[in-house]
């Protein structure tokens, strides 16, 4: 008999212990902290219809406007009717584009609303990789 | 994902929170023993499992159904445990005081498996204690996630791909955990073999 298969019948003969608990009790233990912590509108409410999602994608939106007026050649006093005529088509030309622009933003933005859920599982990752290391640098030191 | 869990959920979201107790109700058995055979102290494991109820609580808008929603919690508590045990290793005053292993858990912190055996007669009895005791300081001396793969695969009976789900690792990796603590397992309890009826030819 090899070892994993002893230990395996060993360990179905010494099963893990379970605690004894309160079953009701513990469930409204963890009840009274839910209910202390629910928002149960927002629970299942659309990330992207959340007040700070649509207040960044406002900002967002006005920061482009801020930028592109900012970001137009400058008009000179020789040639104001060229400039103008040349900012209305671009205005004109770029309606569509600029649309797609600020649609890709609020894609953005809403690909950044899971952040939080994206983040947790990348600090996840980046903890299990750091725990990795951490087994790595014990199985070195202690070989 | 049972259908029961799906309504649950789909409920809670809707408002009605008082469905979520239907899920608290319907695993805390399983998440209070994953816990605890992480932990190896009842009250920590209690606090830590409830934790995690309210965790998956607060993240149900996110939940999207991929996994079994027990499968997500247990993920939840195997995190919160390792932080818990974390925070032990660094805070050696703190595991001193709060969060010390319960008695009859041998000062090690993860005695896990009950070491009586009604069939056994009294000398085996005593085997298995030394064994049982033997084993606890070994599982004590894995590391986290070597610990936490074997408590997983080995003592709660979990297939390979669901404790990497619940690791957040691949299948690959639990095994590679698997491996290195199975090997130190057999070289921890070899010198106690062959006595009592506990033996094994390697």
């Amino acid at each position: 008999m090899d070892f994993m298969t002893w230990l395996s019948r060993w360990l179905q003969r010494h099963p893990l212990k379970t605690p004894d608990q309160d079953r009701v009790r513990y469930t409204a233990e963890v009840m009274t902290r839910v209910r202390q912590v629910a928002q149960p509108a927002r629970a299942g409410m659309p990330s992207l219809w959340r007040p700070q999602w649509v207040l960044a994608a406002v900002a967002a939106a006005g920061l482009i406007v801020v930028l592109r007026v900012a970001g137009r050649p400058s008009q000179t006093a020789a040639e104001p009717p060229r400039a103008l005529m040349q900012l209305a088509q671009d205005g004109g030309a770029d309606e569509d584009s600029w649309m797609d622009e600020t649609v890709q933003l609020l894609d953005q933005l809403e690909a950044e609303g899971e952040v939080p859920a994206e983040n947790n599982n990348a600090s996840e990752d980046d903890w299990m990789n750091e725990l990795e290391l951490l087994e790595e640098s014990d199985t070195a030191s202690s070989s | 994902m049972a259908d029961s869990d799906t309504d649950a959920i789909r409920a809670v979201r809707r408002g009605d929170t008082d469905r979520y107790a239907e899920l608290v109700d319907r695993y805390q058995g399983p998440a209070l023993r994953l816990a605890f055979g992480l932990l190896g102290n009842y009250e920590d494991a209690r606090d830590v499992s409830q934790e995690a109820f309210v965790s998956a609580y607060q993240s149900l808008g996110r939940f999207r159904g991929a996994a079994k929603f027990s499968t997500w919690l247990y993920r939840i508590i195997v995190n919160k445990c390792h932080d818990a045990l974390r925070v032990r290793l660094r805070q050696p005053s703190v595991a001193a005081g709060v969060g010390e292993p319960d008695p009859g858990t041998n000062g090690h912190g993860w005695f896990v498996v009950d070491a009586e055996d009604p069939a056994a007669g009294p000398r085996d009895g005593l085997a298995n204690r030394e064994l049982a005791d033997a084993l606890q300081q070994a599982i004590g001396e894995l590391s986290m996630n070597q610990r936490t793969a074997f408590m997983l695969h080995h003592l709660q009976g979990y297939a390979l791909a669901e404790a990497a789900e619940m690791m957040g690792c691949r299948t690959g990796t639990v095994k590679s955990h698997l491996f290195r603590a199975v090997e130190h397992l057999r070289h921890r309890l070899a010198p106690r073999m062959g006595t009592g009826g506990t033996s094994w030819t390697s």
